[in-house]
């Protein structure tokens, strides 16, 4: 017999709760998609994703010594997407350049109201968000990995 | 077919799957509601799809696909968990008292009535951890440890060339050589 807990609560907090990056970019890059082809403006996912890159570079963007490293994955994510996307105006030679540049990406992604007027930046962040979505989806670890250890195996 | 027509028909047929386990009865309904949320993934992805149009970028909608896709492999195995969380699959006199237990452990401060904790039992046979690749090692390991097979024997049954069974024992927490006189004895008799 197995089992498994799972915790419900209201919709809201479940989409607050969810950290499945490659959906997310995914839903972003559909979102600059249907703006550039004037089908909508909506900006949900787009200003979720702007908060989860803001997050995940935390203090390293800031202009002081960075209060820590961000996460590895988090690095090689950001700069395979940012090199694929032809973002920022050189490549970052240290992880605290490309904490800035990606802390740049990130603010402009919640400042989209603003931007949306300019084509050329809605493709560019569409095309940022496809490789980041593409990207984190090669480093999410398989449901495979979660199974249980063997209960003979040490 | 395009990848994106595609797509939307294998999601159609996820949800519909899902729409078939609802009709099953289940003794507590954490499981209806866990088919709920699936069911609910799997509309707001379908949603998705079928609101890309024929002049939407290539490349949003191939990685689209590829999303949907991969939620699908990892969202199936779930449906086969909570199909065998059915009434004539289910020792449901645990639920309770297990259910008690996943609250503490998993929202030890859930704040009154916003969050629920469920739990679905199931007798899925994948997650069973003796269900594994290498049962017929520990069967055969067991049945060596326990005197019943000579290490050839053993080896053969578990499939292995008999020094890699002898090799593997340890990873068992059996002793390679710990054999007494009357152990050797029988093992010698039953080489």
């Amino acid at each position: 017999m197995n089992a498994t807990g799972f915790a419900t609560s209201n919709a809201a907090a479940l989409r607050s709760a969810d950290s499945d990056l490659p959906s997310l970019a995914c839903m972003a890059a559909i979102e600059f998609d249907n703006m550039l082809l004037g089908r909508g403006h909506q900006t949900d996912a787009i200003g979720q994703l702007a908060k989860v890159i803001s997050e995940s570079v935390g203090d390293t963007a800031g202009a002081g010594l960075p209060g820590s490293l961000p996460n590895p994955t988090t690095v090689a994510v950001m700069s395979k997407a940012m090199e694929g996307a032809n973002l920022g105006d050189e490549a970052p030679r240290t992880v605290r350049d490309l904490a800035q540049q990606v802390f740049k990406v990130g603010k402009g992604l919640a400042d989209v109201e603003a931007q949306k007027q300019h084509r050329e930046w809605l493709q560019t962040m569409r095309s940022f968000c496809v490789m980041l979505s593409r990207q984190a989806s090669a480093y999410q670890r398989s449901s495979d990995e979660f199974r249980p250890p063997h209960p003979y195996r040490t | 077919m395009v990848p994106a027509d595609y797509t939307l028909q294998r999601l159609r047929a996820v949800i519909a799957q899902a729409k078939a386990l609802q009709c099953s009865e289940f003794p507590y309904d954490h499981s209806q509601q866990a088919l709920e949320r699936v069911l609910a993934h799997f509309r707001l992805l379908a949603e998705t799809m079928e609101s890309l149009g024929d002049n939407s970028s290539t490349e949003v909608v191939q990685q689209q696909c590829a999303i949907a896709t991969r939620d699908i492999h990892v969202y199936l195995p779930l449906l086969g968990f909570i199909l065998r969380s059915t009434n004539a699959r289910n020792a449901f006199e645990f639920h309770r008292p297990f259910l008690r237990l996943a609250q503490d452990v998993l929202r030890p401060h859930a704040d009154g009535g916003h969050v629920d904790t469920c739990l679905v039992m199931s007798s899925e046979w994948d997650f069973v951890p003796y269900i594994y690749h290498d049962i017929p090692m520990v069967v055969a390991v067991k049945l060596y440890e326990m005197g019943r097979l000579s290490s050839g024997a053993a080896a053969e049954m578990a499939g292995v060339p008999k020094p890699v069974f002898l090799g593997r024992l340890a990873d068992y927490g059996v002793a390679t050589f710990g054999l007494t006189g009357a152990q050797l004895d029988r093992e010698t008799r039953l080489a």
